[in-house]
């Protein structure tokens, strides 16, 4: 295996590439190429963990790297800039539902602590957050005839069916019994939540690194 | 009065690392003009020799720019070269400059480390 195809050495590079961003173009390109060709070289194929971590201690912290390339290089740390878009990426905004999770998804996007394919996961774990399953659930299931209730807070069955299921709401309709919509339930809100959850850890991880 | 010599000897030692860091950094470009002497080498060459002597590089990675800094003044060229296993490597190799700047560094290092540990033996004697 490439030395660089570690993730440990991905990480790094992202970070010494994040943390490069004061440094003009070109010897921002530089730096970080002869970096992952150092790794290359000092990280055998095959290499143990161990051999990996030794190998990215000696070269020291990339922030370090980047002061001594001349740049006045500041660790990226988890701050509300993450905060903020993961909950309204969860939420789906609040209080512009739907606007907010375009905002929120910037902020991931805008974010250096998350790899390419956690953004993608914090994108489409849900399209639009809570607001926008429900949104596309109450559209979707126009016949499902849910009257009275307010307009937020439902959640509501996929269509072709006429059974409704309704949180935070009182005028339920349901032929069958409540506990059956229950795991999509948990599913359409707590696996944002998750996510989420998943995604701040990774951002503290790659602050750390 | 135990306290504040304690304390007078800690921030002395403090600032001792804190000279020692500035030589070493000071020094370490010479140390590679010095490697590059008799030989060309390649960058993780370079970087591993140099890491492998005890208390001269803290930081492996910080010699990367060292090197880039050495070759913007003109002290060392590069040169890419096809190698036997994997792809090409940078070659470093020291300038007529170079030389000249290691030469003079070389002088006045030998006259100060003397000066230094002449005085430091006084010290001790």
């Amino acid at each position: 295996m490439n030395a660089t195809a570690h993730p440990l050495v991905e990480g790094y590079l992202r970070s010494l590439d994040g943390a490069a961003k004061v440094l003009p173009r070109r010897e921002r390109d530089e730096l970080v190429a002869e970096i992952r060709a150092h790794l290359d070289e000092a990280v055998p194929p095959g290499a143990s963990e161990a051999d990996v971590r030794n190998a990215l201690d000696a070269l020291g912290a990339p922030w370090d790297i980047v002061a001594a390339a001349g740049g006045e290089a500041k660790p990226v740390r988890r701050g509300p800039r993450e905060i903020f878009a993961l909950i309204l990426l969860v939420t789906g905004g609040i209080p512009l539902p739907i606007i907010g999770w375009f905002v929120g998804l910037g902020l991931l996007i805008w974010s250096p602590l998350w790899t390419t394919r956690q953004k993608w996961l914090g994108a489409l774990v849900w399209p639009g957050g809570w607001f926008g399953v429900i949104l596309l659930t109450t559209i979707s299931s126009s016949s499902g005839g849910v009257t009275g209730c307010g307009s937020s807070g439902g959640i509501v069955a996929p269509s072709g069916s006429s059974q409704v299921v309704m949180t935070g709401c009182t005028t339920t309709t349901h032929s069958t019994p409540l506990w059956e919509f229950l795991p999509l339930a948990v599913l359409v809100i707590g696996l944002p939540i998750l996510v989420a959850m998943y995604l701040w850890r990774a951002a503290g991880r790659q602050a750390a690194a | 009065m135990h306290y504040l010599v304690a304390q007078g000897t800690l921030c002395r030692v403090v600032a001792a690392s804190e000279v020692l860091s500035q030589l070493r950094r000071g020094a370490l470009e010479y140390c590679v003009l010095a490697l590059l002497a008799n030989e060309e080498r390649y960058a993780f060459d370079i970087v591993r020799t140099l890491g492998q002597v005890d208390g001269m590089v803290t930081a492996e990675g910080t010699l990367y720019p060292l090197l880039s800094r050495l070759k913007k003044d003109g002290r060392v060229t590069t040169q890419w070269r096809d190698s036997d296993a994997g792809p090409p490597r940078k070659y470093y190799a020291i300038t007529d400059d170079g030389r000249r700047a290691l030469g003079e560094f070389t002088t006045e290092w030998t006259r100060f480390r003397q000066a230094v540990e002449s005085l430091l033996a006084k010290g001790t004697a």
